[in-house]
């Protein structure tokens, strides 16, 4: 029990200082009982302010110690690491947050501010006095990394982490490495082709000696904690032997079963299909789900045609495990689906498509070799319309409130390409709320695409509805917002820029790797400006559109971070992991299972001891979130750093007299 | 109380699949009665049970739309309504037969429950004459009962629409005030009455001008003649490049507009229309075998309903059992 607390205010630069009397507030905390010392300071996590605390802390003898500042989201690591380095263990600190909490929500009302600005120190004050030292486990650090999904952002961060010596595993998903980018033919504000900036970063990372690239796999299981986890990882049965395939395509050539093309989204592929020219690997992958000799159990032509025999329709799922100290998730994004929202005629009318089909349609290699058709005629259109926020910055039910930033340049960049490059005589009109324009050169991109005589309207369309005379024309329904007019678009053919949504992928590894995600799904930074490329789980990291709508730059850039910070960590040779974590009293616990059910990380297993079920908690997998303590009938599960009775103290504390 | 489940934005509603309040609609009683026979017909087919109550008064929500009543008054009327509904000994679930009925109650129900003290100044007003709202009553509309019985109403069914081709037209006040409540989904593009349509076998129609209003507007119906009459006829022209057998309807002022004034628009169009309107319960009581003069009411309709019925009438998938 700790009996000689130090409190130390912190003025936040004005930010906590402006609202509440800090005197004031200095005094009243050496009115309270085992508090020898109160200070404050302009910026408490500065040097000097960090030397006062040390300073205080050698002067009282101080076993306890309060910080009076910011939310601990900010800076509880560095006061930890200040009381640490004063020999004190770091868990004596008790935060108690006078900003967020405080002068901010009551900025307008100093009085009462300065008032609940006491509760809390007292409130600290009392939950500090009752907290127990916890220690660090320490273990050897593996330095391998682990990145899932080798789109531009996982193939960045892989080449970062592999020439500066660690090896690095590379998970995709798809049959290809690449993701996005190779798809969308140039790239905005240079117009640069995209295939070719990004296949030499393919063939790099194929090369690298650092990289094993784990394609058509995907993630599983993953135990363990930053420096150590065990991952298990799926490696999906291509049913062709990918040592053996030559990619010679002779097999795509003959087989007689089609679907829909997943990778181009117009047009078919074939049962047996490598999804594009520079795909990498490049080896066949047999769709299963349509592929004759598997559905019918009869066809076998890819067998008899492969000049390799690499074919084996009886090839199995392969389960990988490695062990990696860190992880990085690039899982990306996927194109809003447009036909949500019925009252734009997505998946009705057939001149209708979104901005990834036209660039699709763009590509000399591509589904229609370069050629602008429209898909009910194959004609040429000469009125193009496009939408912009498709299903973005909509706070509707089927909406996404988010804008997706990419999409005003993608609209641009399509409008620019069709007039100079695909048709010159064409017509493009841009229905938009705001044109954001915000990259380096972007500006000077939409004042370039305005000169081409590319019409924009402001506004956004209400609907797109068909023509009555069979000419499969679309006529959109926009109120011009300038003007105050409703105009009546006609157009061959319109293409919607769709909102951003997180992959299925992003979705599924948040799941198996336990990390947060935001509103939207995409996977959430542990500080939107401090550690944006952190997630809420220690070890693991994020790049690229996985974490939010980001054009290629960033996302480069972002990998870039993402692998510098994953440097950092493994450049020490041992992992320190904190144990704030659960933890179970088994005299009090009844064996009721009922923390093994709410934990979110399978953290609780339930055991057969010889004096009866108990519940267990893996260090290793318990992220200390509480759910079980809080859930717990009995008291038996505690928190480490949240015991029951030391949140009864701060409680009774801040209840209790003034 | 046997209830079933229908998808609506957000996962799906619960609706009730007996014990119904019928709760009338004014326009659809007096023009096109047919209605109330045909709902009378379809639940004792299912064999629910449901009340019909004299005591019910309009809602007044065409008043309330076209800035007749106020909206104090509007709230005061079916705070009464609802005390009637919730003092049934089982038939408490409200069934609108209108769009208009379903999104005015429904949303003074929220209003009295969100705002205690407007729940207080309506029921000292009731409390006149002995009635007390408690705040208990659930409403729902007709489409999606008959569309939560759809199986078995696909059983019961003497006729199928297999090989006819019906456009559909949604009731606003349906699909736009509680979005997030519309059965099937997407309020943006409604499809329910497809679905019924589809459920007998027929084809529901996807016509350019399918969500454009009918062409009413409440208030400008009455004050802005020549703008409501201008929308109306591209709805229809639009309905009629789809060639359809029946125009099917949710809504009775979208009845009224769509049946009545389609001769009447013959000239400003240059074109004849000439297609039969039905409201979905009379589809319904149609395909399940029931009169059409008798039970379905067509007598009352403009456009006659009769080439449609016989085209149904040749679709039979069962012996005709004598209703009258
Ligand atoms: C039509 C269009 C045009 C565009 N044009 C431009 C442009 O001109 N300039 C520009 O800067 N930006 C452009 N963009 C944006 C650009 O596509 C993205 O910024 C970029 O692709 C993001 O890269 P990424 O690696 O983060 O994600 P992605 O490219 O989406 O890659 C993610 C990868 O992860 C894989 N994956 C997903 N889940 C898993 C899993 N669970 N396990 C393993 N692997 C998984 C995916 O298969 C994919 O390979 C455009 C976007 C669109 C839609």
């Amino acid at each position: 029990m700790g009996d000689k607390v130090g409190v130390f205010i912190c003025h936040c630069g004005g930010n906590i200082s402006k609202y509440i009397n800090m005197e004031e507030l200095t005094k009243y905390a050496l009115t309270l009982e085992n508090v020898p010392v109160a200070e404050n300071y302009i910026f408490m996590c500065s040097e000097a302010g960090q030397d006062l605390i040390k300073d205080k802390i050698a002067e009282y003898n101080l076993d306890r110690v309060v910080v009076a500042s910011c939310s601990p989201k900010f800076h509880e690591p560095t006061f930890r690491r200040t009381l640490q380095e004063t020999g004190l263990n770091p868990y004596y600190l008790a935060m108690a947050n006078i900003r967020e909490h405080c002068s901010f929500p009551h900025s307008d009302e100093p009085d009462k501010a300065l008032q609940k600005a006491k509760d809390l120190v007292r409130g600290a004050v009392a939950r500090a006095k009752t907290l127990e030292p916890i220690e660090k486990k320490k273990q050897i650090m593996n330095k391998d990394v682990l990145v899932v999904g080798a789109g531009i952002a996982g193939i960045q961060a892989s080449l970062d982490l592999a020439d500066a010596g660690f090896k690095v595993y590379l998970v995709e998903k798809d049959a290809s490495i690449g993701g996005n980018m190779p798809k969308v033919l140039k790239t905005f504000p240079t117009d640069d082709c995209a295939m070719c900036t990004v296949s030499p970063k393919m063939n790099e990372v194929a090369a690298h000696k650092n990289i094993e690239i784990l394609s058509y796999a995907e993630l599983r299981e993953c135990n363990g904690s930053m420096g150590n986890f065990e991952v298990v990882v799926e490696k999906k049965a291509r049913l062709v032997d990918e040592r053996k395939c030559v990619g010679c395509g002779d097999c795509m050539a003959k087989c007689p079963s089609k679907t829909a093309d997943d990778y181009n989204q117009i047009g078919q592929r074939k049962a047996i299909y490598i999804p594009f020219p520079n795909a990498l690997p490049k080896v066949a992958t047999i769709d299963t789900s349509v592929c004759l000799q598997i559905t019918k159990g009869k066809c076998g032509v890819c067998k008899k045609i492969c000049p390799a025999d690499a074919v084996d329709y009886e090839q199995k799922s392969q389960m990988v495990k490695l062990n990696v100290g860190a992880i990085i998730v690039a899982t990306g994004y996927k194109e809003y689906d447009p036909s949500i929202k019925g009252n734009y005629g997505y998946g009705r009318y057939p001149n209708i498509i979104t901005q990834m089909q036209l660039a699709r349609m763009m590509d000399p290699n591509g589904p229609t070799e370069g050629k602008i058709i429209r898909p009910s005629d194959n004609k040429e259109p000469k009125r193009i319309v496009m939408v912009q926020c498709m299903g973005s910055r909509d706070d509707k039910p089927t909406g996404r409130k988010y804008c997706s930033r990419v999409c005003c340049m993608i609209a641009l960049k399509h409008a620019n390409l069709l007039k100079r490059d695909c048709i010159k005589d064409s017509q493009i009109d841009i229905c938009y709320m705001d044109i954001r324009a915000f990259g380096k050169g972007y500006e000077e991109y939409y004042q370039r695409v305005q000169d081409l005589g590319v019409r924009l309207t402001r506004g956004r369309p209400g609907e797109i509805i068909g023509t009555d005379d069979g000419s499969n024309n679309l006529i959109v329904r926009v109120e011009d917002t300038f003007t105050k007019e409703f105009k009546e678009i006609e157009s061959e053919m319109v293409v919607l820029s769709c909102a951003t949504d997180p992959s299925d992928g992003t979705k599924e590894v948040a799941k198996v790797l336990g990390i947060a995600t935001d509103d939207g799904g995409f996977i959430k930074e542990f500080h939107p400006k401090l550690r944006p490329v952190d997630t809420s789980v220690e070890g693991i990291f994020v790049a690229g559109a996985a974490q939010g709508p980001k054009d290629i730059p960033d996302a480069v850039a972002q990998a870039s971070g993402a692998a510098a910070r994953t440097m950092a960590l493994l450049s020490s040779d041992i992992a320190e992991i904190s144990l704030d974590k659960a933890l179970v009293n088994k005299e009090e616990c009844k064996g009721c299972d009922i923390c093994e059910k709410t934990c979110p990380f399978d953290a609780i297993t339930m055991v057969d001891l010889p004096e009866g079920r108990k519940a267990v908690v893996s260090e290793a997998l318990c992220h200390g979130c509480g759910m079980c303590a809080a859930n717990c009938p009995t008291g038996a599960m505690q928190l480490r750093h949240y015991k029951d009775n030391q949140v009864l103290a701060e409680v009774g504390a801040l209840i209790g007299s003034h | 109380m046997k209830q079933t489940r229908v998808p609506i934005l957000h996962g799906d509603k619960e609706i009730p699949l007996d014990n119904y309040y019928f709760f009338r609609s004014c326009i659809m009683s007096t023009l096109f009665p047919g209605v109330d026979c045909s709902l009378r017909f379809i639940f004792e087919k299912l064999g629910c049970s449901y009340t019909e109550d004299p005591k019910q008064t309009c809602c007044s929500g065409f008043n309330y739309h076209a800035d007749i009543i106020p909206w104090e008054t509007n709230v005061t009327i079916q705070a009464r309504n609802f005390s009637l509904i919730e003092n049934e000994e089982k038939n408490k679930n409200a069934i609108c037969v209108c769009p208009t009925s379903y999104g005015n109650i429904k949303e003074c129900q929220e209003h009295l429950d969100h705002y205690p003290e407007e729940k207080e100044k309506a029921n000292k007003i009731i409390a006149k004459f002995g009635k007390e709202y408690k705040g208990e009553a659930k409403i729902y509309h007709a489409t999606e009962v008959i569309y939560a019985h759809r199986e078995k109403l696909k059983k019961l069914a003497t006729y199928s629409l297999d090989g006819l081709k019906v456009a559909t037209h949604h009731g606003c006040h349906y699909t736009k005030i509680f979005y997030s409540d519309v059965a099937t989904g997407d309020w943006e593009y409604p499809i329910v009455l497809d679905k019924i349509v589809e459920n007998f076998g027929g084809e529901g129609l996807d016509y350019n001008e399918k969500t454009l209003c009918c062409g009413m507007g409440f208030r400008h119906t009455l004050i802005n003649r020549d703008y409501t009459r201008t929308v109306m006829l591209r709805k229809l022209k639009s309905m009629k490049a789809t060639k359809p057998d029946l125009l099917l309807v949710q809504c009775p002022g979208c009845s009224l507009n769509l049946d009545y004034y389609q001769k009447p628009l013959t000239k400003l169009a240059g074109e004849e229309f000439n297609i039969p309107v039905l409201n979905y319960a009379q589809l319904t009581a149609l395909v399940l075998g029931a009169d059409p003069v008798k039970v379905v009411g067509i007598k009352t309709h403009n456009v006659d309903v009769m080439p449609f019925i016989e085209k149904v009438q040749k679709n039979k998938v069962k012996e005709v059992a004598q209703v009258g």
